[in-house]
């Protein structure tokens, strides 16, 4: 897991886990607090309501006593009613029906003592009709009230009805009124709140939709009469406190935490990105530098001003370079006088191969200078060129050891003058044009005869890579800073050859490795060890076609 | 109430007094709706479109037919055509001559023709300037009397004026203003008219008590509410005169109808049951229907067998069961409402509750089933005829012509407008189930005018229509 994602992790714990779980109390809570609230408003709602019935039925009993007085004093009715006449009977049949309006009823019923319906004023041509269950059960009822299923001529309409009666010349009638319990009075029993108010008879025949399954519902059960008339069963207002609201305010809730969550987790992203940027930039860079030491390159530096974990990392590294390239110098020390033992071996064995053809010549020469002198001038003419031979092979082969390696010796020398010396002694040796771009004072504290060596070395391979096509080496010197402050002479020798592939850019400061036919391939193994041993650094630039630019960085003397 | 209209010899109810009023304020029982002109659809309209649109003749209160917008007429082709002349000084409102092609054009107006068709006209042509050739779709002995109808009344559209143009003997002098509806005698002068005639102010319906507009600004009054009745006859100044029982009210039933088709012969109602009904039930001046009526003698109509001949004919209505069993009826028309509660309260109470809730739960099949799922329904005419027109409903209430000039056309018509009830045959007087008939009384106040009828029953105000005493001519 990288170190982003661990950051973004650890936000993730540290952070919304904490703020998920309060958001979940919060909703936890607020809900069980509302809940109990609108709990105890629709159990006092019910209660209400069960006085404002228990007030209905007693108003309705009121105004039934108020018909059945009117109906007392009233002849014609008597007369229609109990002496039968007949020119009264339409007097009769609109009696509910005016007084009914008059005693704002919604429900009226005239019957006479065998239960037939003399009047009705919900449905005034229901007359005629035989129900005497009606008023018998409605006087059983408890609290004299009931709820009734009655008829209209369009439908079917529940009232909350009571009964009263009045006996006229020797017959009893019964008046039944009531009023509808229709969505009006409901929701007049539901007052301004905004608690909901249902009927729910017992067949189901069902006033209002019930609520929505969400919602607090407490059931008030009253005395219900169906149309079969023949016994009482229950019906049950229902008072409803709809959840949709509570549920609305949780949505809003969780609304408005899925936007702070992503709020804060599009911050925590940035945040992490920028924090880790911070944190493995300096890290990476460490790791980068880290990762180009090895035994031939010790010049990183790991210096820097931070005083943080980062900083004491960066000291330690540089520590641990500064050990390492103490270690690598008493590496290549050893090397070089393993090298130079080997060489001696070498040097001793190419000698011996050089001096054995020489000695035997020369024994061939004194034994004949002994037994026949005057043969001595044929046999040398005859073995003259056996003798240059191997001298020329010591001759060549002691050039070659002079190249290894000079022994060092410091002094203040120009690095310009030098340049210009070389390009002055190359220019002409072959089809290649030597320019040189030079600074004044490019003074460096080295071994005049290494500095040449490095120099030569470099503008001859500059040149051979060009071969025997035309092109340009061009030498530059000048001051660059450095990273520490320090200022360096810079030096490149750049050339429009064939250039290296990558391969060949890898390994060109390895020993014994070389293009060249009669190379040795040390070169620049040897170039690069002179440059490091005057505290400096080569690189090496180059495209496949285009040319290759070796550039030296030397530490400038201060104040040259 | 039961007694009739003492009808003078020119057909007067209430002759004319010895001085016109300048102005007549007759109030409407009902709304009438100018898109209808001048075919009417109701009695209002029926009344006030009397007075506005003629017809080609007229059939007075006796039965005699009487010249109209056709000053003459004859038949032809054995009967099957009849050739009627335009009366010559037929003028429109806007002064111009009523020609026959007005009187062909009016008759194959949308909505009119097919109607026109089931009254047994087949066609009408133009012949010259005057004439009119009616082709019926059977020969006619007399004048055929079916031209007398509101159907058949002539109008020419004008737009922008609201109201069509009518040749009749009072015209639109103002557009509906509030609840009023003025009307002036005409330009011509017709002898056929008395041109000395007052202004007429009809009055649509107003939500005030009756009595009290009796009292204040209502000359004539056509009602058929007792209370109102019995009002004006204790009022000295009021003259109170019965019109001729002129409308039958009837159960139409769909399931009464399937089971006719299916071979069953449903019960029929006593008349007790119908006296009843007219006694109790309906608040308005009605009485039992009496045994027989005009369907009962249509075996003679063939074309009622034919159901070839019915266009679009319907085997059976659109009802099913499923669906809310509703008694439809014009909520306008309270002897109707009446009626269909008075069904519904029967079936409420089932067929065991007493002898009338048996004789109508047998007489429509399915009226008792689940009680509560039967309803009276009242609604407006445009819808009624909508649900009519394919048996949308469980029944209807609906009010029929008791005297129709022509039975068989009657017959047409009213298979026009339910075609469900189409190929029953001699079985078509069984699926109409008669409830009760009905009248109107006019109320007047005494010396305010003179009103005459027509052979419907219809009252207009004396000099409306030709009168009764002129002889026809071309008889």
């Amino acid at each position: 897991m990288s170190f982003r994602n661990r950051l973004l992790v650890i936000f993730i714990v540290a952070v919304l886990v904490p703020m998920i779980a309060l958001s979940l109390l919060i909703r936890s809570e607020m809900t069980k607090r509302l809940t109990d609230q609108y709990e105890l408003r629709v159990d006092a709602l019910v209660s209400v309501i069960e006085d404002d019935i228990e007030q209905e039925s007693e108003s309705l009993a009121t105004s039934l006593a108020a018909l059945k007085d009117a109906i007392l004093d009233d002849n014609r009715f008597r007369g229609a009613a109990v002496a039968g006449d007949q020119g009264e009977r339409r007097y009769l049949l609109d009696y509910a029906t005016g007084a009914m309006r008059i005693a704002g009823l919604s429900m009226l019923q005239i019957q006479d003592d065998e239960g037939r319906i003399l009047s009705s004023g919900h449905f005034r041509n229901e007359f005629g009709r035989l129900e005497p269950e009606l008023p018998r059960l409605l006087a059983s009822a408890p609290k004299s009230a009931a709820l009734v299923e009655v008829r209209t001529p369009d439908k079917p309409m529940i009232v909350l009805a009571r009964v009263d009666s009045l006996r006229i010349g020797g017959r009893m009638f019964t008046v039944t009124g009531g009023v509808a319990v229709e969505k009006h009075f409901l929701s007049r029993l539901a007052g301004e709140t905004d608690l909901a108010v249902t009927l729910a008879p017992p067949d189901g025949f069902q006033l209002q939709h019930a609520a929505r399954s969400r919602a607090i519902v407490r059931e008030l059960r009253v005395p219900y009469i169906g149309a079969d008339r023949i016994e009482f069963d229950e019906a049950s207002f229902s008072v409803t406190h709809d959840l949709a609201g509570l549920d609305d305010l949780r949505r809003s809730i969780d609304r408005w935490f899925l936007i702070v969550v992503a709020i804060a987790g599009l911050a925590a992203i940035i945040l992490v990105g920028w924090l880790s940027s911070r944190i493995s930039r300096p890290l990476t860079e460490l790791a980068g530098k880290t990762s180009r030491i090895d035994l031939d390159r010790l010049d990183v530096e790991f210096e820097t001003d931070r005083r943080d974990e980062i900083g004491a990392l960066s000291s330690l590294l540089a520590a641990m370079t500064d050990r390492l390239r103490a270690g690598a110098l008493r590496i290549r020390d050893a090397e070089r006088r393993a090298t130079l033992g080997e060489m001696a071996r070498q040097v001793n064995h190419d000698i011996k191969n050089g001096l054995t053809p020489i000695r035997n010549i020369i024994r061939h020469l004194s034994q004949l200078s002994r037994e026949d002198p005057h043969a001595m001038p044929e046999i040398f003419a005859e073995r003259e060129e056996t003798l240059n031979s191997s001298i020329g092979y010591l001759d060549d082969l002691a050039s070659n050891y002079a190249r290894l390696y000079p022994r060092l010796n410091r002094k203040r020398c120009d690095v310009s003058e030098i340049t210009a010396g070389i390009v002055t002694d190359l220019q002409g040796t072959g089809p290649a044009l030597l320019r040189a771009g030079l600074c004044k004072g490019a003074i460096v504290q080295a071994d005049p005869v290494s500095l040449r060596r490095i120099l030569e070395n470099l503008v001859r391979n500059a040149i051979d890579s060009i071969g025997s096509n035309s092109g340009t080496v061009t030498v530059t010197t000048e001051h660059v800073p450095g990273d520490d402050g320090r200022m360096w002479i810079r030096v490149m020798v750049a050339d429009t050859g064939a250039g290296m592939s990558e391969e060949q850019k890898a390994r060109i400061f390895d020993d014994f490795y070389t293009t060249k036919a009669d190379g040795t391939g040390l070169g620049l193994s040897i170039v690069r060890r002179l440059v490091m041993d005057l505290d400096g650094r080569i690189e090496v630039e180059s495209t496949a076609g285009a040319g290759t630019r070796m550039i030296i960085y030397l530490p400038a003397e201060a104040g040259g | 109430m039961e007694t009739g209209p003492a009808i003078s010899p020119g057909c007067c109810v209430i002759p004319v007094p010895a001085e016109w009023a300048d102005t007549i304020r007759f109030a409407l029982p009902g709304k009438v709706d100018p898109f209808h002109a001048p075919a009417a659809r109701s009695e209002s309209e029926r009344i006030l479109f009397g007075h506005l649109y003629e017809t080609l003749v007229t059939i007075d209160c006796r039965g005699k037919v009487r010249p109209g917008l056709a000053a003459s007429w004859r038949s032809g082709k054995g009967g099957w055509r009849w050739t009627f002349d335009l009366r010559p000084d037929a003028r429109f409102w806007d002064k111009s001559p009523v020609t026959p092609r007005d009187v062909v054009l009016c008759w194959q107006r949308p909505n009119t023709e097919a109607l026109i068709w089931a009254a047994g006209v087949d066609s009408a042509v133009v012949v010259g300037e005057r004439s009119v050739h009616v082709y019926l779709s059977r020969p006619h002995k007399d004048v055929p009397g079916v031209v007398s109808t509101r159907l058949f009344a002539v109008a020419k559209h004008a737009p922008p004026h609201h109201w069509p143009l009518g040749s009749g003997p009072y015209r639109i002098e103002m557009e509906p203003m509030l609840s009023s509806l003025m009307f002036r005698r005409p330009f011509t002068a017709s002898p056929a008219f008395n041109a000395d005639g007052p202004v007429i102010l009809f009055i649509e319906p107003e939500a005030r008590d009756a009595r009290d507009l009796l009292e204040e600004t209502v000359d004539v009054m056509i009602t058929a509410d007792p209370d109102v009745i019995e009002y004006a006859a204790a009022r000295p100044h009021l003259e109170t005169v019965p019109l001729p029982w002129n409308m039958t009210y009837v159960l139409l039933s769909t399931t009464r109808v399937r089971d006719i088709r299916s071979g069953r012969i449903p019960a029929g109602i006593s008349r007790e049951f119908s006296d009843g009904l007219a006694q109790d039930a309906v608040r308005s001046v009605a009485r039992g229907h009496p045994a027989s009526c005009w369907w009962d003698g249509l075996d003679r109509c063939a074309v009622l067998s034919e159901g070839k001949e019915w266009r679009p004919s319907l085997s059976h209505s659109a009802y099913s069961p499923s669906t809310p069993r509703r008694i439809l009826y014009d909520s306008s028309d309270s002897v109707a409402r009446d009626l269909a509660e008075r069904i519904v309260a029967l079936a409420v109470a089932g067929p065991g509750a007493s002898p009338e809730a048996a004789q109508i739960v047998s007489a429509v099949t399915g009226l008792a089933e689940q009680p509560r799922g039967i309803a009276a329904a009242g609604t407006t005419e445009a819808e009624i005829r909508e649900s009519l027109l394919e048996g949308n409903d469980f029944a209807y209430i609906i009010a029929l012509p008791l005297n129709p000039p022509d039975p068989c056309n009657e017959a047409k018509l009213l298979i026009e407008s339910a075609r469900w009830l189409s190929g029953l045959g001699r079985d078509f007087a069984r699926a109409l189930l008669p409830l009760v008939d009905t009248r109107r009384h006019v109320i007047m106040r005494r010396e305010a005018a003179g009103l005459s009828i027509d052979w419907y029953g219809n009252p207009f105000i004396t000099g409306a229509l030709p009168q009764a005493a002129e002889a026809p001519p071309g008889r």
